[in-house]
């Protein structure tokens, strides 16, 4: 029943791409948002766990959904990396990044709940009350770290960083790791 | 005697009555209670005194792993795995073994990593009351907190990966002729010892086998006459030895990709049949296995049929003949993957 075939390229993979995208992304929020090196780790870390916890929970409700000859393809892909429609792959990847983007802006927000740290923005937003100047104004309007600009940055990196790595695994020959 | 007695009294008697040696005899006591216990098969009392045994069991190791000595001798690398330790109990308890063997059953495992992930955050939200040293809730402090999130998306995480093992020993057990033409691409999965006959893990192997028992059954003893006939109407005749041997296979949702088709591939008349699979293909050319039949004439000097004296026939009319009769040798099934590699 039970074989000796296991998802470990899988979780090796995945290991790589979450520390990967956490550093990735731990930069780029501290330098768009101008928060702290710790903050932004917490950030970085929390938000790409919870994303892939929850891609893999959608993973598994669609997979024992889908019709049998979509099955069929997924078996197909997962065993021998090899699919019919690399249309579909590409619609895949794109919404799985406006996914996670939106989740990891959620997950970010909530975070900041839970640990009761207080928005960047609203203690920025109260500063320019002191001098009503129209250089001022302008700041808080466009200057303005915006979180979720910053967290769509942070994703694009590392999505970009992950989907190079994949295509270098697709171009080199197969090693047998 | 005294002394031997007094020493094993003095090994047994817990230090303190609330310890967890307590809870650990408790649990002993229950089991060999409810081994005790009818056989007949309600088992009511069996269930609740064994279950009693296991909640003794998980609280006195919880206990147990927190001990100072122990928690320090149970760290790997700063971590301190008791919790996994007592959520592997928990799980066990609760989702018990898989058909009744040693090994747990899959939700066991799943469940393992964020049950272990709840037992280690616990502590965190507990703090002795100064006072009276009776424990009170707390609420964690913001980087407790944080550690908390952190450990327990971690461990769900660990859980997928448990599922999508289990999920991939599904994929096998309905589809199991993915295995023959190996994972060496795949990204996700790989074997631990990649077998070193490929081509019987096929399906298709099977399926061959099968075609050749229904054409055997078609063909041998048969008039040669009959058989040239049902030779040069392959395509008539043929779905009836598929459909025969798609009947003999055991029932799986991969059946619904195989194909089988045959074709004369010699004057001497060979028969090709191919089974063709039609699902996901490692390689850019479809897999398909062939097997080989040579169907050629035997001729049959029949016995002298008038020392029958039952048979209905007049002996006179039966007079020695020479029959020619088809039969049916196969080779084994093979395919392009199986042929050794340059």
């Amino acid at each position: 029943m039970f074989t000796d075939v296991l998802p470990l390229r899988a979780i090796l993979f995945q290991l790589l791409f979450i520390v990967l995208a956490i550093a990735i992304e731990s930069i780029v929020l501290q330098k768009y948002l101008g928060i702290g090196q710790k903050t932004s780790i917490q950030y970085a870390a929390t938000a790409n766990l919870a994303s892939t916890v929850v891609g893999w929970l959608v993973f598994f409700t669609a997979e024992s959904s889908l019709p049998p000859s979509w099955r069929v393809q997924l078996i197909g892909y997962i065993f021998y990396d090899r699919i019919n429609s690399p249309a579909l792959l590409i619609g895949l990847a794109f919404s799985i990044f406006i996914g996670t983007f939106l989740l990891k802006v959620q997950t970010i927000n909530w975070l900041d709940q839970i640990l009761g740290i207080r928005k960047p923005s609203t203690v920025e937003v109260q500063d320019p009350i002191k001098f009503r100047g129209r250089t001022a104004h302008r700041q808080t309007f466009s200057e303005l770290p915006n979180r979720a600009l910053g967290v769509l940055w942070a994703n694009a990196a590392s999505f970009s960083a992950i989907t190079f790595l994949i295509a270098v695994r697709t171009i080199l020959p197969p090693t047998n790791y | 005697m005294r002394d031997i007695f007094d020493q094993i009294r003095k090994r047994m008697q817990p230090p303190q009555w609330a310890s967890w040696q307590t809870l650990i005899f408790l649990s002993i006591f229950s089991a060999a209670t409810a081994a005790l216990t009818s056989q007949a098969p309600p088992q009511i009392a069996e269930r609740i005194i064994s279950s009693l045994g296991w909640v003794f069991l998980i609280l006195g190791t919880w206990w147990f792993v927190y001990e100072p000595d122990v928690k320090k001798k149970l760290k790997i690398y700063e971590l301190f795995i008791g919790p996994w330790i007592v959520g592997a109990l928990i799980c066990i308890y609760l989702f018990g073994t898989w058909e009744g063997r040693a090994i747990p059953a899959p939700t066991a495992f799943v469940s393992w990593p964020p049950i272990s992930a709840i037992v280690w955050s616990i502590p965190k939200f507990i703090q002795s009351d100064p006072k009276t040293k009776s424990p009170i809730y707390t609420t964690p402090t913001p980087a407790n907190r944080q550690n908390i999130i952190l450990v327990l998306l971690a461990n769900l995480l660990i859980s997928c990966w448990f599922q999508l093992y289990f999920e991939v020993q599904d994929w096998l057990a309905e589809y199991p002729s993915f295995r023959a033409q190996g994972f060496e691409q795949s990204a996700f999965v790989r074997e631990l010892q990649p077998p070193e006959k490929r081509l019987e893990l096929s399906r298709g192997v099977d399926y061959l086998d099968a075609a050749e028992k229904a054409l055997k059954s078609q063909l041998e003893g048969k008039p040669w006459a009959e058989v040239e006939r049902w030779l040069s109407n392959l395509d008539q005749e043929f779905p009836t030895v598929r459909d025969e041997a798609f009947a003999q296979l055991s029932r799986v949702a991969e059946n619904q990709l195989w194909n089988l088709n045959a074709r004369v591939i010699s004057d001497a008349y060979d028969l090709e049949m191919r089974a063709i699979w039609q699902g996901p293909s490692a390689r850019t050319a479809e897999y398909s296995l062939t097997k080989t039949c040579r169907i050629s004439q035997a001729r049959q000097v029949s016995t002298p049929e008038q020392l029958k004296f039952n048979s209905p026939t007049p002996p006179a009319l039966s007079a020695q003949q020479i029959r020619s009769l088809g039969t049916v040798q196969c080779g084994a099934a093979s395919s392009p993957d199986s042929l050794p590699q340059p």
